[in-house]
Formats: structure tokens, sequence, C-alpha cells
């Protein structure tokens, strides 16, 4: 993965481990990728593979005991990673957001939405007055496509349904203009028709303000939707990363392949699904072996488990790790 | 698929179930009423899978639990074979609940920490007095374990010892074991990861086939209502918009609000196009006079603001509530 200039943000051997009592987990166990300015990278995976914590770790919020142990994050230019806690309070809201799941749990509940965005607003903006502050609000929420802004300013997150609180979280994290927006599975508790409208909402800001979004979901369907290139997350590492036509037309890795299978689609009569046997392996002792080893069913007994193999570019730009492709096959 | 000549196990009409919203003070009066359930009518016959799908907030839920009694109605009857279940008293009640089992969305939530995996069967079998004693509820348990993928050396464990997947195979270990007529699984998947997913679904579709199973089974995912349902119900709002046979809803929708679910609905596909039918943002999230998805509705006349459009038979066993579909 070469670095040009067209790069925003670019991770590289990203390790966030958190140190339990129980042993060490090894959430993110290197993970690298890029973003480039003005595309949705979608971060898909099951739960406990570590997408969540890739977030926290790029805006440098992980929770204790979780700690970036090693790795190199490369925002416009800059490591991340070297910055005072100080300079990352600048950073976050300014140049890089983020939203979250529950848009009315993420909100603060004893204040009303309007109050949140202008606080939002005053903190990116020094020195703004209120009026100012005011019209930027209703400017931000008419952009969102909020239906009646000045009925819901006034209102308590509770209140409000979740499209309308989450269309005000997302009015929140562009008021800075960030290049930058990481989206943390932000409609999966939504219907699908709200869904539909928080995606397309998305995808116009993407357009209109050129920012780059990080999508983070499980949802393989939306990643097809929202995204312009996918990275499929398996146990805390990258194992295939490409353009939606790559990856979701010609998967490459067992894994990928097993999730494209196992996907209950509603526009074909399947007899049976294919289901991906094993479970999830436990993150706490290190891998030796490709971490999917257990559960493949195309392992070769010769090299799989061996070592852990390499992303290798198996056609430009799509990137796969697995010992069936490339020029490790004995 | 669906065995018309077998006899109807369960027989909805005119449910109802309200919920009051915005009560002030103890004897304050309700604002208003949600119309979770609102006069909905079906019946399943015995061997079917009747599949009920909708959105967030349809009432699906609020409609099975007030089906199997578990909320109290605000109109309607439910007949189990043939006797309504809201004029028994509580023994005869209890008598039908053997006859019905649940298993529930979340399968963190659902099994007593506390109790052994052996434990939660056979306390089923016990307390419901199914089956005589402890001996014969081992013999019985250890009929139904290899059905799920179970081992003997699985019995004397805790919810906490078992994964995701492994704890909703317990919960409908736990529904089946009782020898239910009638099996009512809310959202059984919606918990569970990718992978695992498929994995129960599976199962419930071979023991389906197996068992001969009857069974309501609600989802928000029209994938996975048409991968293991026979009969499936569309309701949106509290009320069903269509009902029709799996292969008749699939092949030929009729409803706008169906047509636009399935066409909504993103699938892993780079060539797959949504075509959204119904315009977004313009429908009321609220239960307006009329039709609920009047304003964003291409087909829509003056009749659709005025009046809740009917089920009406179209064709052959596929109902559809609309006023410009005929």
């Amino acid at each position: 993965m070469f670095l040009s200039d067209n790069v925003l943000l670019s991770v590289k051997n990203l390790k966030t481990y958190f140190f339990t009592p129980e042993g060490t987990v090894r959430a993110v166990d290197g993970v690298d990728f890029d973003i480039k300015k003005g595309e949705t990278l979608g971060l898909a995976g099951e739960s406990g593979c570590g997408k969540t914590t890739t977030a926290y770790s790029i805006i440098r919020l992980v929770p204790r005991p979780g700690q970036i142990v090693d790795g190199e994050l490369s925002f416009e230019g800059e490591n991340i990673l070297k910055k005072t806690e100080k300079e990352m309070v600048k950073m976050r809201g300014n140049r890089i957001s983020m939203i979250f799941q529950e848009p009315i749990a993420a909100m603060n509940p004893v204040y009303t939405v309007g109050s949140q965005i202008i606080e939002a607003i005053k903190i990116c903006h020094k020195g703004i007055s209120k009026e100012e502050a005011r019209d930027k609000m209703i400017n931000l929420l008419k952009l969102t496509r909020v239906n009646n802004p000045e009925l819901i300013i006034d209102k308590h997150p509770h209140e409000l349904d979740p499209g309308s609180v989450q269309r005000a979280m997302i009015a929140i994290a562009l008021c800075g203009n960030p290049p930058l927006l990481l989206a943390d599975e932000p409609t999966t508790t939504m219907d699908v028709t709200t869904e539909a409208q928080i995606i397309e909402l998305l995808k116009d800001m993407k357009r209109e303000f050129n920012i780059s979004i990080l999508y983070i979901t499980h949802n393989l369907g939306v990643i097809a939707r929202m995204a312009d290139r996918v990275a499929i997350m398996y146990a805390g590492k990258i194992v295939e990363l490409g353009s939606i036509q790559n990856v979701f037309g010609d998967a490459k890795h067992p894994y990928t392949k097993g999730l494209l299978s196992a996907f209950p689609r509603h526009d074909q009569d399947i007899d049976e699904l294919y289901s991906i046997p094993g479970v999830v392996p436990n993150l706490l002792s290190p891998f030796t072996m490709c971490r999917f080893y257990p559960r493949c069913q195309f392992a070769e007994d010769k090299i799989c488990w061996r070592e852990e193999p390499e992303l290798i570019e198996v056609e430009p730009g799509h990137w796969v790790r697995c010992y069936l492709y490339g020029e490790n096959v004995e | 698929m669906v065995k018309t000549l077998s006899s109807k196990l369960i027989e909805v009409k005119g449910l109802k179930k309200y919920w009051p919203i915005g009560k002030t003070g103890v004897l304050g009066k309700p604002s208003y009423y949600l119309r979770a359930v609102d006069d909905v009518a079906f019946d399943v016959r015995a061997g079917e899978t009747f599949g009920l799908v909708g959105e967030l907030g349809a009432g699906k839920t609020s409609l099975v639990y007030t089906m199997i009694g578990l909320h109290e109605p605000d109109g309607g009857e439910v007949l189990f074979e043939g006797r309504n279940i809201f004029d028994l008293n509580k023994k005869e009640l209890k008598e039908i609940r053997k006859n019905i089992g649940v298993v529930f969305a979340n399968p963190y939530t659902s099994l007593n920490p506390r109790m052994t995996f052996g434990r939660t069967l056979k306390e089923v079998l016990l307390t419901n007095r199914i089956l005589e004693n402890s001996s014969e509820a081992e013999k019985r348990i250890s009929e139904v374990l290899p059905l799920l993928g179970f081992e003997p050396h699985h019995i004397p464990r805790y919810p906490h010892e078992f994964s995701g997947g492994q704890r909703q195979r317990i919960a409908i270990a736990r529904a089946l074991i009782s020898y239910p007529k009638l099996l009512i699984l809310d959202e059984p998947t919606i918990m569970l990861d990718m992978s695992v997913k498929a994995s129960i679904l599976n199962l419930m579709r071979r023991l389906k086939n197996e068992l001969n199973l009857t069974m309501v089974f609600v989802s928000n995912s029209l994938g996975v209502i048409r991968f293991i349902s026979d009969t499936i119900a569309v309701m949106q709002m509290g009320r069903f918009v269509e009902v029709a046979t799996k292969d008749a809803l699939f092949s030929s929708p009729k409803h706008p609000y169906t047509l636009n679910l399935m066409a909504t609905l993103p699938l892993p596909d780079p060539d797959y196009k949504l075509n959204p039918i119904l315009k977004m943002g313009a429908i009321s999230t609220t239960h307006p006079e009329g039709c609920p998805i009047q304003g964003g509705c291409p087909y829509e006349t003056s009749k659709c603001y005025k009046e809740r459009p009917n089920l009406v038979e179209i064709e052959k066993d596929h109902y559809v509530a609309c006023h410009n579909i005929n």
C-alpha cells in the first residue's frame, strides 16, 4: 500500500491491545489501510473483530485498559500517535469526527438537541456570536434534511425518533468541516427505510463537502451500498481489501466467501445457507498460524498452520491475506 | 408447501393491543394510544410456518405476545384449537401454554444465568408436569440434545459457558422439549453474528421439516423470512398490508409498501440496484387518518387520506390492503 498525495489517512500496522486481568486481548493486531480524499471505506466484520477499536484508535479514544501499542497513523501527513492529548482535543470534531451506533444514547439526555449542536458549533468556531451560531445550526439541520429544524431544536433526544437524532448527530459531526468522518454502525438500530435515508444523506454529505468516511458495519448489504472500497476484518486483522466490485463480485478470501454465502438474500430462493463452521478464535493468545485456518474449508495442512499469511495484491487494488493466492502457493 | 387440508391450529380474529402513551400522574389519562396491533386477523395451520415481517415498531412483537396471552389484549380473540384463550381462567391458560414454545430475541438475557443447561430443560418438563419424574425428563433431554447439535457433556454447563449461537440453541431446546404444538420465534437471529445466524436458520429449517413444526417466525429481515416461511404477512403500523404464500409474495408482490421494502433492502452484490418505490421522508411516523404510507405512495388517491384500507383477497390466498389494487 503506497502513499500518494491523494491519501488522507494511512494506517500502518496498527496494534491496539486490551490489558485485562485475564490476559492481553489483541483486539486490533496489525491493521493496514489507506483512506483517500473523498472516499468511503467500509470496514466490515463480525462483533469482536476489532472494527470499533480501530475507529477509536484513529481518534485516540481507546477506553482503558486498552492501549495503542504499535503502528503508525498518518493523517494529512502528520502522525496522530505522536500528538499530545491537547492537540488531539483540537483535532476531534475539527479534523476527525465520529458518529455512533445509538444516536439517542450518544447524546446528553438532559440538554435539548439544539443546545448540544450550538455547543459543538461554539467549540469548532471560537468567538462565534449567539445569532450566528443559531443560523449555522439551522443551516446544518437543513443540510442534513431534518424536516422541521425549528421543531426539533427545543426537544430532548428521547422525544425524537432515532432518524432525526442521527441527523442532528451528523450535523454536530459536520459543524467543524472535518475531512474525515468515522461512522460506527450509524444505522444498525434503525429500520430499513430510515437506514436507507441516512445512507443517502451520508453519501450526499460526502459529495458536497468532499469528506472521507470510514464506515463500520456488520451489514455487508449496507457496505455495498455505501462504500467505494471495503475491508473485511477477522479477529483483529484485515483479511481482504478492495473495491466493492472486486470483493463482493469476486471474493477471494474463504472468510469473505463464507460470509457472502451465509447472507440470506431476499431476492432468491435458498434451500440451505452456508454456515462457517466453528467459532471466532479467542484473542487472548497470539496467533502463529492463519487466524481463519481452524474454520477454513480450503485450508491446506502444509502452509496454513505454519505462519500467518501476508496481505498480497491479487489484482490491482485487491488485497487478500490467504495462502491460496499469490506466489506463496507451493 | 402450504397444507391447505390441515386444520387451523390457531386463529386470530380482530386482535387489538393499544399502548397508552404520555400518561401523567396516577390517575392521569394517557394523551393518546399507540395502536401497536390494530385489528389483525390471521390463522396458522398445523405444520405451517407463518412469517411475520415488518420494520421496527410495526407491532410484530406486540402481536405475538398478545396472541399468546403475555399482554392483555384490547379487543379480539385468539382461538387455540378452537378455544378462545382470553376466556380461559389461569389454570386453563397454563394448560394451553404447555403447547406453546417461545424463543426470544436475546439469548443473553432469556436464559437464567444460575441454571445449568440440563436444569433449564428439566424445569420445563417437571414444572408443567409434562413428564412425571426426573429420570423420564432426563430421557427426553437426551432425545432432544442431538437434534440441536449438543453433546451430553454440555448438560452440566451454565449459560455463560456457551457462545451466543449455542445459547440461542439452548433457548430453542427449551422451547421444543415440551412437545409444543406451536413454536413462536421472536427475531431469534437478530442478536447473532452473520456466520452464526446462518447456522441457526439452517437448524430451524431442518427441525421444521423433521419434526413437522408449526411456527410463527418474526423477523425484520425479508431474506430470513423468505428462507424459513411458508406464508408471510407484511406488517406496518399495527396492521397487515399484505398476506400471501411465500411464492406468491416474492413472485408478485402487490402492496406498494411490500414492493418498497423489497426494493430498498441492500444486498452485498455490486450489480444489485436499489429502486425505492415510496418517496422517502414524506411518510408520517405517527398514525395518520387513512393509509399510513400516504404522502409517499406514487399510486395514492384522495381516498387514501380518508380511510385506512382493509385486507382484500385479490387472488386465492393473497390478501392486500390497498385502495388502488384490484
